[in-house]
């Protein structure tokens, strides 16, 4: 909430999701339910995007037939003793568009 | 294999007497809906598309978990989610399943104009029956919940049947059946509201929700789906729900002092009339009308 409120995004609008892998084009939902968190005296803002979806993603851009999957802007790291994928924690930009 | 449908007589190797033999039951059927327990998962929403035979449509997004902003003409149950925040600061995600809610004094039937188009039931379910429907859309202006909706195709409306059709045949609604939580129960309506002030009770004492209660609103002479709430006083919170619902003034000034005040006009006027009639004789003909319609015979070739 805070942080649409901040780049002025309003539930319904297209954003764009960017890591430092790709990019992930999705419809925004503001909810008040994920509030920011303060990490070492910064406050950081934390977004969520619903996973399982084909090869191909579901989400608005291209008819909903995009090649930019939602999966490659998660990191390929894994944890060493159980290599579990460590896909929810990484750094995004979050954009208007 | 056992017929769950019919009512037993007899039973072999049974002591005692027989459960429900000698039982007349013609009671007021009633849905409790516990929005403590429910999950938004939509089962309810998908069983009623299944059982009443219509198509999934598209979702329409509204910055909400809800399939739609609200009950389309074939879309008849629909959970409406609302974030909600307490005045201690805390946050609730409100869940509540939005369909018909069958009052005992429905403001569609008392609008509907059209012989036969809205019927009440002896068990206190309202339906409509689509072929004796005008189109004319009074009982969305007198239903106090929005829930009629018009087809401009056919131009009939439609609404939650309380599954009439299931439960004429003893079983319970396709929601209820749905349901994996629990949170729906069908049967009478004085198990219901004994059901629902127990949980109320179980709310108010032993999960800190004070305010509990249930919403079985007396302005629509009670509702034969009835729910139990966080916080009664407050039902505006649950996506909408009126606090003290009526039906509306107009439909109750129009089909009762206007209707009668229009029925005397109107036969005060003809009994005017035939006494004048009486009184003065017929309407006589002046010389110059006479003459200027003679005058407009003789224009004519």
């Amino acid at each position: 909430m805070e942080l649409a409120n901040e780049l002025g995004i309003k539930g319904n609008d297209r954003v764009k999701v960017t890591s430092a892998r790709s990019y992930y084009i999705a419809k925004a939902f503001v909810t008040k339910r994920i509030k920011p968190m303060t990490i070492d005296g910064k406050k950081i803002y934390q977004i969520g995007i619903p996973i399982h979806q084909g090869y191909r993603g579901i989400q608005e851009d291209e008819e909903r037939n995009a090649r930019t999957l939602l999966n490659r802007l998660s990191p390929t790291v894994t944890d060493p003793n159980a290599y579990t994928p460590e896909l929810k924690g990484f750094l995004v930009k979050l954009e208007k568009v | 294999m056992s017929q769950a449908v019919l009512q037993i007589r007899k039973m072999s190797g049974h002591p005692g007497p027989v459960p429900g033999a000698n039982v007349e039951r013609a009671e007021q059927v009633c849905k409790l809906i516990d929005t403590t327990t429910c999950i938004g998962c939509k089962a309810c929403e998908v069983a009623c598309l299944e059982w009443n035979g219509y198509p999934f449509t598209d979702t329409t997004f509204d910055n909400t978990y809800q399939t739609m902003p609200e009950t389309t003409w074939k879309y008849w149950n629909l959970i409406k989610f609302n974030e909600h925040e307490r005045e201690d600061g805390t946050l609730m995600l409100l869940m509540r399943k939005d369909q018909c809610m069958h009052c005992a004094d429905p403001g569609c039937l008392a609008a509907c104009p059209a012989d036969g188009a809205i019927v009440q039931y002896a068990n206190g379910i309202v339906d409509f029956q689509q072929e004796h429907c005008i189109g004319c859309q009074y009982c969305v202006t007198g239903c106090p919940f929005n829930i009629p909706k018009f087809n401009p195709e056919t131009k009939k409306v439609f609404k939650c049947t309380l599954c009439s059709d299931r439960v004429a045949v003893g079983l319970e609604p396709a929601c209820i059946k749905a349901c994996p939580t629990g949170c729906l129960h069908f049967g009478t309506k004085d198990d219901m509201k004994d059901l629902a002030e127990t949980r109320s009770k179980q709310l108010r004492d032993h999960f800190g929700f004070e305010k509990a209660g249930v919403y079985d609103p007396p302005g629509v002479g009670g509702t034969g789906v009835i729910y139990v709430l966080h916080d009664a006083t407050n039902p505006e919170a649950y996506g909408g729900l009126p606090k003290d619902p009526h039906v509306p003034w107009v439909v109750r000034l129009w089909k009762g002092p206007a209707k009668w005040i229009g029925n005397f006009a109107m036969l005060f006027g003809v009994l005017g009339v035939t006494l004048h009639y009486l009184r003065f004789g017929p309407k006589v003909v002046h010389d110059k009308d006479s003459k200027q319609g003679e005058a407009k015979k003789g224009e004519r070739p």
